[in-house]
């Protein structure tokens, strides 16, 4: 049985792609501690890049990025099988109404394709936002069998 | 990530991509990609196959890339063999679209078809003459 608290890595960090690869590294390396598959950690891989890029093209204004205001945190709870992502910001935030029926949907818009790969490569996902408020994108991927 | 371009028979360009094109990454990528772009280039063969990782904003250089080739009578196909990265392009809906093959030699076939109807249709007699 895995402890929560002691399964659990919080990174903060600039938002500035140039920290990308170090999450994602961070983040393969917990999956691999949750015994995931190797395209299972591929797939969070990429779902926690794109939910990165949204942060940092979405969350915030060029002047809160070029003093190093804008900040992004990345929680990986690491369970039994399964690894949980949560991806937070406390940026301008949005209406998740608006971006739903192109999540839905087989052929997404461009604007949101990086949302929906993030659904297409996880087992769950949800977005908590509202504007002014930030945003939390969570994901959840469990072992492949 | 590193990127060579070679013009191979006076009218296909290569685009070799080595490394991971993620959103840090992909401003370099979309400079030299303009760059073939603007030199007039209008058959593009992006070689990914050592390419370890993209992402949305990656692939957009590309599906942006042939949109440009197209729109001048040219197409773009991709090189791409490993499963995660293939995967980007399956879930996206973008495989087809961009003619993504699992190897150089076939990438290249399937410009060297479309060029060669290109031609037929442009010729008078609809030969390729």
């Amino acid at each position: 049985m895995s402890n929560p608290l002691r399964d659990t890595l919080r990174i903060e960090l600039p938002c500035d792609a140039k920290y990308l690869h170090a999450v994602r590294l961070a983040v393969a390396g917990a999956a691999n501690r949750g015994g995931l598959t190797v395209q299972d950690i591929e797939d969070l891989k990429v779902a926690v890049g794109e939910a990165c890029n949204n942060c940092i093209e979405h969350a915030f204004d060029e002047e809160a990025v070029r003093s190093g205001s804008a900040r992004m945190r990345v929680t990986v709870i690491v369970g039994d099988g399964e690894v949980r992502v949560e991806v937070e910001d406390e940026g301008r935030g949005f209406d998740p109404k608006h971006v739903i029926s192109a999540l839905e949907s087989q052929a997404p818009a461009s604007g949101n394709l990086g949302l929906y790969v993030i659904k297409q490569m996880t087992d769950y996902m949800h977005i908590e936002s509202a504007p002014g408020s930030g945003t939390k994108i969570v994901f959840v991927k469990r072992r492949s069998r | 990530m590193s990127i060579h371009t070679r013009l191979v028979d006076d009218w296909l360009v290569v685009v070799k991509l080595r490394g991971e094109l993620d959103a840090y990454l992909a401003p370099e990528v979309r400079e030299r990609v303009e760059e073939v772009l603007g030199s007039g280039a209008s058959w593009l063969l992006m070689d990914l196959t050592e390419v370890e990782y993209i992402d949305s904003v990656g692939l957009g250089i590309i599906v942006g890339a042939a949109k440009r080739a197209n729109e001048r009578g040219g197409d773009l196909s991709v090189a791409c063999s490993r499963v995660n990265v293939l995967r980007v392009f399956e879930i996206s809906g973008t495989k087809d679209l961009l003619n993504v093959l699992p190897t150089i030699a076939e990438a290249r076939a399937v410009l060297e078809a479309a060029r060669a109807r290109s031609r037929a249709s442009e010729s008078p007699g609809g030969g390729d003459a």
